[in-house]
């Protein structure tokens, strides 16, 4: 039996409650909201992403069986799932757009702006394959333990390792140039 | 460098992403949702099938837009079938005429 502390609140939205229903959004829509952000590419796209979930979430809370899951791995599940069909749906970038993300080369001034390296963040991010960003977004911008990041994505710890080795690695080699400025 | 680096490295730079802003209408719009699927449960299956029909038709529009929309149409449909003239009874001979000469062709086949 899994403990969840939103398992008064669904059970609540599947007897339509609508206090209940705007309590759940207000503890989770942040964070689902900030994972499919930095996801996809706009914050339009990542709204609608987000929309779609809880419409699942009103539409099956009525079915929802405690203590099965916990409701918050399911709905990163949801949220991902969305992102990964947006993700595929979509025309692969032109080269151009890629190149605009820096090698690792160190940069002409370093006294970056924390506005270009949010934006130099966030466009290596984009560069990285789907399963590694939302491996490396649920453990260091979600804060998520490895364990519980691994059953968002429900895979096995060793190959979620695998993925933030990687997705690490990438992204150290992507931005070499900002902590080589700090 | 090692993976803990690695790992420290990335997320000192992740901690710079700005979290995303909830907007106040994107929040309206989840609760709408909500609101339209209470509605349906609570009236019955009727109300169920138009709100799924409607959510088909128009993603995320109010209920009255797509019920608004079909009686429009269903009023326009009606008052063309009641006063646009329909075919005159030369118009139906003519077509009966036209097939029976047609069928001839094939009469000695």
């Amino acid at each position: 039996m899994v403990s969840d502390p939103d398992t008064d609140l669904v059970v609540r939205v599947g007897k339509k409650d609508r206090a209940a229903a705007q309590a759940l959004m207000a503890r989770h829509l942040p964070a689902m909201l900030a994972v499919a952000r930095r996801m996809l590419s706009g914050q339009a796209e990542a709204e609608d992403c987000v929309q779609e979930a809880f419409l699942k979430v009103w539409t099956h809370a009525a079915k929802w069986q405690p203590g099965k899951a916990k409701f918050e791995t399911w709905l990163y599940r949801v949220v991902l799932n969305q992102c990964y069909d947006r993700l595929r749906k979509k025309v692969p970038e032109p080269l151009e757009a890629a190149a605009d993300v820096p090698d690792g080369a160190v940069a002409p001034d370093h006294g970056l702006e924390v506005a270009d390296i949010v934006k130099e963040v966030d466009a290596a991010l984009k560069t990285l394959p789907e399963r590694q960003r939302a491996a490396v977004l649920l453990c260091h911008f979600q804060e998520h333990g490895n364990n519980e990041a691994a059953e968002i994505l429900g895979i096995s710890v060793e190959a979620l390792e695998s993925l933030l080795a990687r997705g690490r690695r990438t992204l150290r080699l992507k931005l070499s140039h900002l902590h080589a400025s700090e | 460098m090692n993976n803990n680096d690695d790992a420290v490295l990335v997320g000192k730079l992740l901690q710079a992403l700005p979290s995303a802003a909830v907007s106040p209408a994107l929040e309206a719009r989840i609760l709408a949702d909500f609101d339209r699927l209470a509605f349906a449960r609570s009236n019955g299956w009727m109300a169920h099938f138009a709100v799924r029909w409607g959510e088909l038709l128009w993603p995320g529009a109010p209920l009255w837009q797509p019920v608004s929309l079909l009686a429009l149409s269903l009023v326009v449909g009606l008052t063309a079938g009641a006063f646009v003239p329909s075919a005159t009874a030369s118009d139906q001979s003519f077509a009966v005429a036209d097939t029976s000469s047609v069928m001839d062709l094939y009469k000695d086949l």
